[in-house]
């Protein structure tokens, strides 16, 4: 029993970080999701990119074993590169791959999504290879340097994760309630038709939703580079599905759902890994998901969404 | 393309060759007039494609010396597998109905092992892996299967046998991948150590996992000195090793075969795998004294090479052999090469030890092969085990037969 309790700190710092990675890809997902009832299957994907992008600014500004510029200066210019980056393909996605169906019946925009997938899987494929690559985290931030509170090392690389995610979330709340954009996002994701007839440019508000939710993306594509290390053309798969469970089981359609969800989500995984076992960690969290579907239906922060007629 | 050029050119010239052989009444020798070829079955494209074009520049390599040092000419046909059964099946089919094809080299995988051995064996074909490590694969009395590698239940006695007397393990922390190879030879290996009683853990990740902290965490808690990982993708070892580097967990770490990729293992550890050990089962031949010129003469025409070149080279030797063997009681068929193959006894090899092949086509006295990350490169280090090691390894399979379909 002591053992397992000492392992709960760290498994913490575990969590919060899977979690708060989570969480940014959920934000996308659950955005697209409450404006246009879209799973945007091609999140995940557009998250790869990101991590690639993020890797080509690394690689660009730390040529050789040293950084050309403060690394603060190269994780911040990873960031804003690869946010604008994915921001502009997520625009691009909405406008070749989704407007031309928004008419259409609901099948005819999930398979489109399924299309962006495979291209930007094997686009990247293509031009990258199959091979591993590997973010050089430990040019830009000591692999030792960190905080050890108790039996749990909290390393920077982590903190400074957990951080950005808070920030950009923050900032995502910020501009959702107090901005007119925000609020004519809220509007359109209530109800589009009535937005419209209150004078809401919807397509301006679609556009700039796909910005926003790819933006994010792309930063949780750098944030798990510098965290993990290791980015491949495939991995925006597995991460999109943890991203929607995450929008599930917060209530997808609300912000502040999907950034819990994926919190919460991090935390079961790491938890089941640690005290129960790595094998069934998700079996687990997804048995979690079910029980919470049962409970509530739709999520933990959702509401029910009336039926339109 | 240019594939189809060269054999098309190859075959002009062989044509060219006979013709002129036959104008100038040159054919009281029946082995130089009737043309002997040999096939290499291997992963040349796809994602195994490093391996693949390895054991084939090796294999050319060695029908290039054999002919220059025997004054035979033996041509050397590439069947494409992609190490999928599939092609290998076609690819096999392909060999079957050239008549001029007495013996094979490969396939390089034993699911495709598996796939040819129906159309091989019935025909008297031999086939020589220089790869396929499942022990299931002798065991079903194909006689015309042969392997210069040694086989998988090999390597879990060796590996264990080396945590305990070597790495003076107190408990070793096992972790499988959940693929049908990675989980066998972690059986193998926990069940060595329980012989022994060294307690171990078990646990497993699956190829989609990218964070590990979760795991390290779980194991320190049971504060291992040992953790074994034979992972089939390398960089999730490489992964393990830099987050317990991060949460100081100071286990040394144990991988196998697919761990063994200098970039996945070594340097994307960004120096976490230091000193870490990965059993292979070929060697490094680049430290074999009898290879010096094979390893300059390869480094001088297709560059730098790992370690899956040996056994391709010295399973192309012993088919040549082989074949050269059957040509002094005339024009060599697959009936006499096959006699030929299994009657092998080198006293060595270019891969450092001897090659004979045991009643099954298992190479006798093969044994796996660890290698330590020194300085930020594999290094062989000695094994003084093994002995020991191949002793419990039979009376391991002695006891359980079974066992050893696994893999």
């Amino acid at each position: 029993m002591q053992a397992f309790l000492s392992q709960v700190p760290q498994q913490l710092v575990n969590g919060l970080t899977l979690g708060a990675v989570y969480a940014l890809i959920a934000l996308g997902y659950s955005m697209v999701y409450g404006i246009l009832g879209l799973l945007n299957f091609a999140h995940g994907d557009v998250f790869m990119v990101g991590a690639f992008i993020g890797y080509g600014v690394l690689n660009a500004l730390v040529p050789d074993q040293t950084p050309l510029v403060p690394a603060a200066l190269v994780i911040f210019c990873m960031l804003v590169v690869t946010m604008l980056g994915t921001g502009i393909i997520g625009v691009a996605i909405e406008r070749v791959a989704y407007r031309p169906l928004r008419s259409a019946p609901r099948i005819a925009p999930l398979i489109s999504a399924l299309g962006v997938s495979f291209f930007l899987q094997n686009a990247i494929l293509l031009t990258q290879s199959a091979r591993y690559r590997n973010y050089r985290t430990e040019l830009l931030i000591g692999p030792r340097l960190g905080l050890d509170i108790g039996s749990a090392h909290l390393s920077l690389t982590r903190a400074l994760v957990i951080v950005i995610a808070v920030l950009l979330m923050i900032a995502l709340t910020y501009f959702a309630q107090r901005t007119r954009l925000g609020r004519a996002m809220r509007a359109v994701s209530i109800d589009r038709e009535a937005a419209a007839m209150m004078g809401v440019d919807v397509d301006r508000v679609i556009l700039a939703t796909f910005f926003i939710g790819s933006a994010l993306a792309g930063a949780a594509g750098v944030l798990f580079g510098l965290v993990f290390n290791q980015i491949y053309h495939f991995m925006g798969f597995a991460a999109g599905l943890k991203g929607f469970t995450a929008a599930v089981m917060g209530g997808i359609g609300n912000i502040p759902g999907a950034m819990l969800g994926g919190l919460l989500l991090g935390l079961i995984e790491t938890f089941a890994i640690g005290f129960i076992s790595p094998t069934y960690k998700d079996v687990i969290a997804f048995g979690v998901l079910i029980l919470i579907l049962l409970i509530r239906p739709s999520g933990l922060l959702g509401v029910r969404a009336p039926q339109k007629v | 393309m240019s594939k189809h050029s060269v054999s098309v050119i190859v075959k002009l010239g062989s044509i060219t060759l006979v013709t002129v052989m036959l104008l100038a009444g040159y054919s009281h020798q029946a082995a130089a007039a009737t043309t002997v070829k040999i096939a290499i079955m291997g992963p040349f494209t796809g994602n195994a494609a490093s391996v693949g074009q390895e054991q084939l520049n090796f294999a050319k390599l060695a029908v290039a010396d054999f002919n220059k040092a025997s004054g035979m000419s033996v041509q050397l046909i590439e069947v494409d597998t992609q190490l999928d059964a599939a092609k290998a099946v076609t690819g096999a089919q392909s060999i079957v109905s050239n008549n001029d094809v007495v013996g094979v080299v490969g396939p390089a995988g034993s699911q495709e092992v598996e796939a040819v051995s129906p159309i091989f064996a019935p025909l008297n074909i031999a086939f020589i892996s220089p790869s396929a490590t499942r022990p299931s694969l002798t065991e079903k009395g194909v006689k015309t299967f042969f392997r210069v590698v040694p086989r998988d239940d090999v390597q879990g006695p060796t590996d264990a046998m080396y945590m305990a007397n070597i790495l003076k393990a107190k408990n070793v922390y096992v972790i499988d991948d959940q693929t049908s190879y990675s989980s066998g030879l972690a059986d193998e290996v926990e069940k060595t150590l329980k012989g022994l009683n060294i307690p171990t853990e078990r646990d497993s990740i699956t190829q989609k996992d990218s964070d590990f902290s979760a795991l390290v965490t779980r194991m320190k808690g049971a504060t291992p000195d040992v953790v074994f990982v034979p992972f089939q993708l390398a960089n999730q070892a490489a992964q393990i090793a830099k987050q317990m580097a991060e949460q100081n967990v100071k286990a040394t770490l144990f991988g196998a075969d697919g761990d063994f990729s200098p970039d996945d293992f070594i340097k994307s550890a960004a120096g976490a795998t230091e000193g870490a050990f990965v059993s292979f089962f070929a060697p490094d031949i680049h430290g074999v004294a009898g290879a010096k010129d094979v390893v300059a003469a390869y480094e001088k025409q297709y560059g730098t090479f790992g370690s899956f070149g040996g056994p391709s080279y010295a399973a192309t030797t012993v088919l040549l052999e082989a074949i050269q063997r059957a040509a002094k009681a005339g024009a060599p068929t697959r009936a006499s090469v096959l006699a030929e193959v299994a009657k092998t006894d080198d006293a060595s090899s270019i891969l450092g030890i001897p090659v004979k092949f045991d009643a099954k086509g298992d190479i006798v006295g093969a044994s796996f092969f660890i290698f330590q990350v020194q300085k930020g490169a594999f290094v062989l280090v000695p094994t003084p085990a093994s002995p020991t090691a191949s002793a419990t390894m039979s009376a391991t399979m002695a006891a359980t037969p079974a066992a050893t379909a696994a893999n």
